[in-house]
């Protein structure tokens, strides 16, 4: 929202020395944010108004002409000017050399000088309005040079003042005001910089009106509970035509269009007041009579900006007789509204139920001024004094119009709240002494109503606060305070009672496998959009399994992720553009249809969709077996680290199987399986432009937590020396290590670890054949061993390899 | 040649050789020479019981001499070309080191833990919840009512079955709140969405820190000095912060809090528009509705909370100019951290 300095000074007396920006930066310590101050003046410095005494064809340019123009007692220049428009005597905005203009009102800013143009003369630039930057304000293009007649200014008066943009325009966002409805007009602010300033209000000033007309009566019939008060007046001998240049310079520096003299004034009031106005042509109000009802489910109207819409029963309209006329605290109706010809118009000042106007607002996509300030829930009373403002300028500007009477349905009138607040909770929140003394003089400054009773604040909230804004102590708590000013609170460390905070699992474990990926590792954390589109289908997950966005930012993000993988599978696509290596993991959550473990909240049945944590890691390089092997030791590795003693690595079952992998191994804790260990599927591979082998891993971490024993135990040392031997058998290709293994340590109680450090085939072995080379360690917890006892142990390894697994030692 | 002048000779014998000598390696074979088990002095020994038992005990003596003077004389060559070989080294120091191998953790999780590693250390819970969160949660416990206009604040994604990717951290406020009762201490750092066009400043996912701490009497200046508190720990250096009223319904009063601004030391440069002051986070005083709805009693206890955004922090830390990098995964940004 746009606020005028100027129109703030019209309510307040500010000392001379207060300048706009202290005045913003005051608003926006104690009271709403003001995100930008903007001098209006800058933009028009060497600018004035010329008056175009003469104008003379250019000798060598058919479409440009000579302008010589009076800048100010009576310094008459030369100014080459293409415009159309051009006559003798018209009054014209003219940059002199130095001026700041957009050139055709495109591009950036230029510096204006003396020029020859075609071989003559020029003493700066005849502007239209769009290279001044007031093409909103003053439409016409850049052909058209922006007309200023109707000043009537003297010329070499600066050009600002007579546009009224000698002002500084304070934007607020308007967020920061989503609480505070009494603040969207220019008054409500200046009570704010009245009551910071301690400088007096000054009272909107209001005519008495008596009726002066007869045949205007009006019939106000609501008939629903979303409004709240409904004003309306009827107004005959109305001349619509252009607004005169104070109101025309008002609406400008905020940024609003001027549209005709009716139009304007109820624009006016709402930027003053924050109320929102609306005018009606009478002629489309037989008998004067006014209904404000529900919409009829599916009843058309067709609005100001030309739509045709249709209403829903949720919807509030101002009705006639026959149909709606506008939908109540959005947007008018085209044909009810005000035309060049309109002569006895219908004011309406009404006020409706927040929520009501937001539905419809946000259901049509229709957001207005009005809307905007209705769904903030304005006073009543407000729509009382908009219309007499209204009425009040509307005289000043057309005296001879004649007033009828003021009709005012009043539904509900809002009871008035009283807050009982005692001093102790304001000490106590504020974590200072403010004494009851300061806290009502503060209070009152905000026009509330203050009486003390023994310790404690007996506070009246004004009407205008009194929509929800300010309704229990802790309100009035922030009232007293940001006036007090937070900057006087000295910081205070709290005094409290130690404890230890409870630990988590969940997360020690996300910690402790990033720590183990990325500081043992040498693996990559990256981050991904949790996000994935419609390509999931493809590879056979089903749309109901999946969770699915109404709205979302592309259709590449179109569900939640079930898995981690496919953001992965992205970010090393992209990333073999700088290195065809690449280690990366991600940890987060993914998302699947079925109920997990979060409620949705009390009384609400059902849990939200499952969400756990997982990491999914993956390695891209030459040779899958190599790479197999390295993400193998790191799991293994990993759950050592995270002291998970019963993780077990087994060769999944046909129903157990990651559907991403190809040759691949589950991760089981006791019988529950908690991750793949996989060599990527090479289609998905190639789907992701990757180059190269990809192997991963996948854990669900949340599973992890639950189903891992974490036990660790220290392994004595060996008391006596153990006994190392080597041995090469030959094995039917077939055959896995894992058996190999088992034979060898059922075999022989001495045996302590086998472990595999080659594999041959080639010449030397029979073909279909491989040769295992592997360690053995023996040794015993009693004695030294004997060279003789553990040659009879390894016979009787190998004749169990080659009774059970037709292996024969290789000669 | 007497054995009497071959012992003699034997040292100026042995000075000449080793006059010759150019490496460690010839030293070693003239001390071999004159030293070894078949070295000229061990023959000259050999001599000596042809001797008689007079002479053989006066040159014997005289043996033991000239053995001790070349046992000198070699073990000083020995640590002179042992320096010599010192200084000939082959390393250059110079030249690079070699290229370890390591990985990397994510900025936000090294920013997050130093946070965690703060907080924790003032005995904060670390608390986390639901990134796919209930329109309850996320807005109607926090005083957000459906049509409230606060719902415009946050542009929200909702999943097909009207759940919602949680807007902000709060939402774990009130399950915490539900889960530990007061007093209560917390931060929770986590994922949150926004359903709007993304820009260098903007993504539609980022990361906040949600804190809340509820105790008897908790106050705006316990509000102050704990975020001055952390912020100082975190930059590491002493950071003012200021409040000035910002609106959050789940908070009242609420703040927004700006910190000196950590470029120029609050004296105003381009990052702050040279007001000396960054915008940093919303704040507040716990909203009695939101104590309630998490069923704690406002009448006994009150708080304060916060939220920051995580992502900002490091931008403002590293001097990251794009938020998007964030999510990027590109390596040339991960590898730096």
């Amino acid at each position: 929202m746009k606020v005028s300095f100027r129109w703030l000074k019209d309510y307040v007396n500010l000392p001379k020395e207060v300048t706009a920006k202290e005045v913003a930066n005051a608003l926006t310590m104690t009271t709403v944010e003001v995100e930008e101050v903007i001098d209006l003046a800058k933009q028009f410095q060497q600018m004035v108004v010329g008056k175009v005494v003469e104008l003379k064809p250019h000798s060598n340019a058919d479409r440009l002409k000579l302008a010589m123009t009076d800048i100010g007692g009576g310094n008459i220049k030369q100014i080459v000017c293409g415009g159309t428009n051009l006559f003798e005597g018209m009054l014209v905005a003219v940059a002199l050399p130095g001026a700041m203009v957009k050139w055709h009102g495109e591009g950036e800013l230029v510096k204006i000088e003396k020029a020859k143009i075609r071989g003559e003369e020029s003493f700066g630039m005849i502007c239209a309005a769009e290279e001044i930057g007031l093409g909103d304000i003053f439409p016409g293009g850049s052909q058209e040079i922006l007309n200023i007649s109707f000043s009537e200014a003297t010329p070499g008066t600066s050009l600002a003042e007579v546009l009224g943009f000698d002002d500084v325009v304070f934007e607020i966002d308007n967020k920061s005001l989503t609480n505070r409805p009494d603040l969207w007009g220019h008054y409500g602010l200046a009570r704010e910089v009245a009551a910071i300033f301690k400088v007096p209000l000054k009272e909107i000033e209001l005519e008495k009106l008596s009726s002066e007309l007869k045949d205007s009566s009006l019939h106000i019939k609501i008939k629903s509970k979303a409004c709240r008060r409904y004003l309306g007046v009827a107004v005959a001998g109305v001349k619509i035509m252009p607004s005169p240049l104070w109101l025309i310079n008002r609406l400008a520096v905020i940024g609003i269009r001027s549209i005709n003299n009716i139009v304007d004034l109820t624009n006016y009031v709402m930027a003053d007041l924050g109320q929102p106005l609306h005018a009606f042509d009478f002629k489309y109000i037989p008998e004067g009579n006014i209904v404000v009802r529900q919409a009829n489910q599916g009843e058309p109207i067709v609005t100001l900006d030309g739509v045709e819409r249709r209403l829903s029963s949720d919807d509030l309209v101002i009705a006639n007789n026959k149909q709606p006329i506008a939908i109540a605290g959005v947007m008018g109706g085209e044909y009810s509204g005000i035309n060049d010809d309109t002569e006895k118009v219908v004011f309406e000042s009404a006020n409706f139920d927040p929520v009501s106007i937001r539905k419809t607002s946000k259901r049509l996509n229709l957001r207005t001024e009005s809307s905007a300030r209705f769904e903030k829930g304005l006073d009543p009373g407000l729509a009382e004094l908009g219309i007499k403002r209204l009425l009040t300028l509307l005289k000043k500007l057309q005296p001879e119009v004649k007033i009828g009477e003021i009709y005012d349905e009043y539904q509900e009138s809002v009871k008035s709240i009283k807050i009982e607040v005692g001093n102790e909770l304001v000490n106590k929140r504020v974590g200072q002494e403010i004494s009851l003394d300061q806290a009502q003089e503060i209070l009152e400054r905000l026009n509330f109503k203050v009486k003390i009773k023994g310790d404690k604040l007996q506070v009246e909230v004004p009407s205008f606060r009194a929509t929800g804004d300010i309704s229990i102590p802790e309100d009035v708590v922030e009232e007293i305070a940001r006036i007090y000013g937070y900057q006087n609170i000295k910081p205070a460390l709290p005094m409290i009672e130690l404890s230890f905070p409870p630990q988590d699992l969940t997360r020690q474990i996300r910690d402790k496998v990033k720590d183990f990926l990325s500081l043992s590792s040498g693996f990559v954390e990256v981050l991904t959009y949790p996000f994935a589109g419609d390509e999931l289908k493809s590879w056979g997950i089903k749309e109901d399994e999946l969770v699915g966005l109404q709205n979302f930012i592309s259709a590449e993000y179109k569900f939640l992720r079930p898995t981690l993988l496919f953001g992965l599978l992205k970010s090393i696509g992209a990333n073999q553009r700088w290195r065809k290596e690449i280690k990366l993991y991600e940890v987060g959550r993914v998302f699947c249809q079925r109920p997990g473990i979060f409620r949705k909240g009390d009384n609400i049945s059902g849990n939200l969709p499952w969400q756990n944590y997982q990491v999914s890691a993956l390695l891209v390089g030459k040779k899958k077996e190599e790479l197999f092997l390295y993400l193998k030791g790191v799991v293994e590795e990993m759950f050592k680290f995270l002291e998970v003693a019963n993780l077990e690595l087994a060769v999944p079952d046909d129903n157990q199987t990651y559907q991403w992998g190809r040759e691949q191994l589950i991760l089981k804790l006791g019988n529950h399986i908690v991750g793949y260990l996989f060599v990527l599927d090479d289609q998905l591979g190639e789907r992701f432009n990757i180059e190269g082998e990809v192997c991963g891993f996948t854990i669900d971490l949340d599973e992890l937590a639950l189903r891992g024993e974490f036990l660790s135990s220290f392994t004595p040392l060996p008391k006596y020396p153990s006994v190392i031997y080597d041995l090469a058998v030959v094995f039917d290709q077939g055959v896995p290590w894992t058996e190999v293994e088992k034979v060898v340590k059922e075999s022989s109680c001495l045996v302590k670890k086998v472990e595999p450090f080659d594999v041959y085939t080639g010449e030397q072995v029979p073909a279909g054949h491989k040769s295992i080379a592997f360690t053995v360690e023996f040794s015993s917890a009693e004695r030294t061993l004997a060279s003789e006892e553990v040659e009879t142990e390894i016979n009787k390894i190998l004749l169990a390899l080659d009774k059970k697994l037709g292996g024969k030692l290789r000669k | 040649m007497s054995i009497r002048e071959k012992l003699e000779k034997l040292i100026p014998a042995a000075q000449d050789d080793i006059a010759q000598v150019k490496s460690a390696a010839d030293l070693f074979m003239v001390q071999k020479k004159y030293l070894g088990r078949k070295g000229e002095l061990a023959m000259i020994m050999k001599e000596l019981k042809e001797l008689g038992e007079e002479e053989r005990r006066e040159i014997g003596k005289l043996t033991n001499q000239v053995k001790s003077e070349l046992q000198q004389l070699f073990s000083h060559q020995q640590e002179i070309w042992k320096k010599k070989e010192r200084e000939k080294s082959s390393l250059d120091v110079t030249w690079p080191g070699q290229r370890i191998e390591r990985g990397h953790l994510h900025p936000i999780t090294l920013m997050q833990r130093k946070l965690e590693s703060i907080f924790s250390s003032l005995g904060f819970i670390i608390e986390d919840g639901p990134e796919l969160e209930s329109e309850y949660y996320n807005f109607d416990a926090l005083n957000i009512p459906a049509y409230h206009p606060a719902r415009d604040m946050q542009d929200t994604f909702f999943t097909t079955d009207g759940d919602v990717l949680r807007t902000h951290t709060s939402p774990i406020q009130i399950r915490a709140m539900e889960k530990y009762g007061a007093p209560l201490r917390l931060i929770a750092p986590g994922k949150v969405f926004r359903y709007e066009a993304s820009d260098a400043s903007h993504d539609f996912v980022f990361h906040q820190v949600e804190g809340l701490m509820i105790d008897k009497d908790i106050s705006i200046a316990n509000l102050l000095a704990i975020a001055k508190e952390f912020l100082s720990q975190i930059f590491g250096k002493d950071i003012e912060v200021r409040l000035r009223p910002g609106y959050f319904p789940f908070v009242e009063p609420g703040f927004e809090m700006d910190l000196t601004c950590i470029l120029c030391q609050g004296k105003g440069c381009s990052a702050c528009q040279r007001t000396g002051w960054m915008e940093f986070m919303g704040a507040g005083l716990v909203h009695p509705k939101v104590l309630k709805a998490g069923g704690i009693d406002p009448q006994e206890f009150s708080g304060f909370a916060f939220g920051f955004g995580l992502d900002r922090l490091i931008m403002l830390k590293y001097k990251i100019d794009d938020i998007r990098l964030f999510h990027s995964a590109d390596i040339r940004f991960l590898e730096q951290f």
